[in-house]
């Protein structure tokens, strides 16, 4: 199996106007393998955010490379096989749920009478058939989240990058995502999702990357985490705060 | 070419739709109507003969109006995508840069074409229910327009990637409404002078010339048409300008971080 | 849904009485005549009645210039600059009789002519694009097309005496002087709107004339037109429109055959207008030698 996404020594800087130079993203390099579920995770401010918009090509980087499926970012055909999901995206309050999926749909060059079954498929999969007609601007937060993550099962990608994916959602919400990104996998989708709910994070994923201060600090599988600390949240809140891998001191003491 | 305009045809279909949607075509719509008959109300108080100032009432109305509301669409084409964050993914999606930017200028110029058209159409049958005629310039009229928003679609997108959205519409109003009053006081100032004409000529050629484009001056006062060479020039240069425009902004946001 | 028409309701009637509240504030400006009320002061004092006035004058100001645009099918004038004079600009002139409407300044359109324009091809796009003619002899379209706007003009500014001018010179040429009484009307409405207008007064004078040849009427205006014009400063009037109604008033006399005040206003006329040619032609037709006449001190009109 290939990689699905591969970064290599990516630097990304921002320059204000009468500041100094900012690195957001300091020498990253990571892969990820096709069919993996991958959760990115870092405080407020690590670099997250930048990085993904460096994968989808929305941030040129500084230096580096990324490549999705082997193809570098700039070639609008790299995002041919992708799904992306941004942070809180505020869907036009004009449009319908439907409308906004068949805008993505042609977007994507899914052909009409595709999009028309694939718009109501998902929509009944996120719980919204029945908003299928109202106008955006009547969903509440949580729904839009949901016509979100439809927009992002669209095109059937063989990518997801979700950027705070659960963001918004209720419990009823989480859970049917939960359901909805192992199917994904099933199918052999490969998913790439940041997120603050360490405890999805935990039951979703195959190998979790933690980015501190635009660098990586962890990059583990579950099966490595899971029963070897007390939770995820103890892993990573110590790492972050202190810099002691739990799983080193672990493997430090068993030696 | 087909993918480009696969995708300008949705983003267009969809800001018509939102177009429509929005209340402030209607908002213009009734004052266009209010404008028209307020000035055929005056035949109330005994002033009769007030064809011709209805007429320009309505026409005026109706051109200002339609600028207004093209620079506003315009204008919010990619900062309301930036600022509700949609335009992630769509950038998401396998297009270019250049085709978004495209797609986004057919679907600001095809929405304020059709606000342009919805009140001329209410301006005429008002007029014809007044029984005020008006002639065949008016066809020419509707057409040109047409090629008047490319440059303004053009134009005021392009301004919106260099500056924030409330001085690009402020600057593309500015310059839609005053290129005429800049090419009378230019015409006014310049005595002339054969050496100084060509660069003279080239500059003014660089002035923004929407108001060449408004035929309704002529359609008022029941003017002939227009020689067919005349608009077919004028075609090719609202095409041209408003691609060199959407080109001087896509040099920039082919690049632009988001 | 309830609370949203209340708010609609409240905000019209709140806008409503803003109007009335602004139009009342403004009445004692626009209602009562110039002489009995200090304007200055009311407009001084009162903010609303200076913006509404402000609105009234330059709206009457728009369709004044609105009225010129439908004259000439929407082509449009402006004053030539002296530089475009010394390069031969074609200057407006009539084809049709109508001579009074551009003043005394030479006009030129704001689209220039082929000859006179370096703009390739711009130039001949805009001569098309914008209504265009050669203003060299020009016609002029349906007076009666222009005349609502005097009207709206008047009734948006009671004090705009050019409107009621005009307005009752274009009432009169638009057809053909078989609505003369129609044009006096108005001239009369102008005259008690504002009454101390030497301008009113003459073209009065003027109209009771030459058009009813009613000279006693003519005397009386042009007597009065005069009288304010004494009361003026030398830069309060326009001394060429001075001397016409001067000469009409000599005239009217003569035509009323009054020999004794044609020859007194002559004289009058003469310190004034030196080169007056009616004024010398009462001397000369009673053969009388031309008076040797002192320098008139401060306004000439005073020395009337």
């Amino acid at each position: 199996m290939g990689y699905a996404i591969e970064v290599e020594d990516l630097v990304i800087q921002y320059t204000r106007s009468g500041q100094e130079t900012f690195r957001a993203v300091d020498g990253l390099s990571f892969r990820v393998q096709e069919g993996e579920i991958v959760g990115f995770l870092g405080v407020n401010g690590a670099g997250k955010t930048s990085t993904i918009k460096a994968l989808m090509g929305f941030q040129p980087p500084h230096s580096g490379q990324i490549r999705l499926f082997g193809a570098p970012v700039d070639l609008a055909t790299s995002r041919e096989q992708v799904g992306f999901l941004p942070e809180t995206a505020l869907y036009s309050p004009y449009l319908t749920p439907a409308e906004t999926l068949h805008l993505h749909g042609a977007l994507h060059g899914i052909e009409p009478a595709t999009r028309e079954r694939r718009v109501m498929e998902l929509l009944a999969q996120v719980g919204l058939a029945e908003k299928a007609r109202t106008l955006n601007r009547a969903l509440s937060k949580g729904m839009l989240q949901r016509v979100g993550i439809a927009q992002a099962l669209l095109s059937r990608p063989r990518l997801l990058i979700l950027d705070e994916v659960s963001s918004g959602l209720d419990p009823i919400g989480r859970r049917d995502l939960r359901r909805l990104l192992k199917e994904e996998q099933h199918r052999g989708c490969t998913i790439f999702f940041s997120s603050h709910q360490l405890s999805e994070v935990e039951t979703i994923c195959d190998r979790i990357l933690i980015l501190h201060q635009g660098r990586l600090i962890a990059e583990r599988a579950m099966l490595e985490i899971m029963g070897r600390v007390p939770s995820l949240e103890d892993y990573f809140v110590t790492l972050v705060e202190t810099g002691q891998d739990l799983l080193d001191q672990r493997e430090e003491v068993r030696l | 070419m087909n993918r480009t305009w696969q995708i300008a045809h949705a983003m267009t279909v969809a800001s018509l739709l939102e177009t429509v949607r929005r209340r402030e075509l209607y908002v213009l719509l009734i004052l266009v109507v209010v404008m028209t008959v307020a000035a055929r109300a005056f035949t109330v108080f005994g002033v009769t003969g007030l064809e011709m100032f209805v007429k320009d009432m309505a026409f005026t109305g109706v051109g200002m109006f339609s600028t207004i509301i093209g620079v506003l669409i315009a204008a919010r084409q990619l900062p309301e995508e930036i600022q509700r964050r949609t335009i992630y993914p769509m950038l998401a999606r396998p297009i270019t840069r250049w085709q978004f930017l495209v797609a986004k200028f057919l679907a600001a110029w095809s929405s304020a074409y059709l606000c342009f058209l919805v009140l001329n159409l209410a301006a005429l049958l008002l007029l014809l229910a007044l029984r005020i005629p008006v002639r065949l310039i008016f066809v020419q009229h509707l057409v040109l327009k047409a090629f008047a928003f490319s440059w303004l679609s053009g134009f005021t997108i392009c301004l919106t990637i260099y500056m924030s959205p409330g001085a690009a519409a402020t600057v593309a109003m500015l310059l839609s409404f005053g290129s005429g009053v800049f090419a009378r006081a230019f015409t006014m100032t310049y005595v002339g002078h054969p050496l100084l004409n060509i660069p003279v000529n080239i500059v003014y050629a660089l002035l923004p010339h929407y108001s060449l484009f408004d035929l309704t001056a002529k359609v008022v006062y029941d003017w002939d048409p227009i020689h067919p060479a005349v608009m077919l020039f004028l075609m090719l240069y609202g095409v041209g300008i408003g691609l060199f425009w959407l080109y001087v902004g896509w040099r920039r946001f082919q690049t632009q971080p988001i | 849904m309830y609370n949203r028409t209340v708010l609609h309701v409240t905000m019209i009637a709140a806008l409503l009485f803003l109007c009335g509240f602004s139009a009342r504030q403004a009445l004692p400006t626009a209602l009562q005549q110039p002489e009995k009320i200090d304007t200055q002061e009311v407009y001084e004092n009162k903010p609303a009645a200076s913006l509404v006035g402000e609105f009234r004058t330059t709206l009457a100001s728009y369709l004044f210039g609105k009225a010129h645009e439908y004259l000439h099918g929407g082509v449009i004038f402006r004053a030539a600059t002296d530089a475009e004079l010394e390069r031969g600009v074609r200057t407006a002139s009539h084809g049709d009789g109508m001579q009074e409407h551009h003043g005394a300044v030479p006009q030129t359109s704001v689209v220039p002519e082929p000859e006179r324009d370096f703009r390739f091809p711009w130039g001949w796009i805009e001569r098309n694009t914008q209504p265009y003619m050669d203003i060299r002899s020009h016609g002029h379209r349906d007076l009666a097309e222009a005349l609502p706007l005097f009207r709206m003009m008047t009734w948006s500014d009671p004090h705009f005496v050019e409107a009621y001018s005009m307005g009752a010179y274009l009432i009169f040429c638009a057809h053909n002087g078989k609505r003369k009484d129609e044009a006096m009307d108005f001239l009369q409405e102008g005259i008690r709107n504002n009454p101390n207008s030497y301008v009113l007064h003459g073209d009065a004078a003027q109209f009771y004339s030459q058009y009813y040849r009613d000279y006693e009427r003519s005397i009386q205006h042009g007597v009065r037109a005069i009288e304010i014009l004494q009361g003026l400063p030398q830069d309060a009037y326009d001394p060429t429109q001075a001397e016409q109604i001067l000469n009409r008033l000599v005239l009217a006399y003569r035509l009323k055959k009054d020999r004794e005040n044609e020859i007194a206003w002559a004289r009058r006329g003469l310190q004034m207008f030196p080169l007056s040619p009616v004024c010398r032609n009462t001397f000369r037709r009673y053969g009388i030698p031309l008076p040797r006449l002192a320098p008139a001190p401060g306004s000439p009109a005073g020395a009337l």
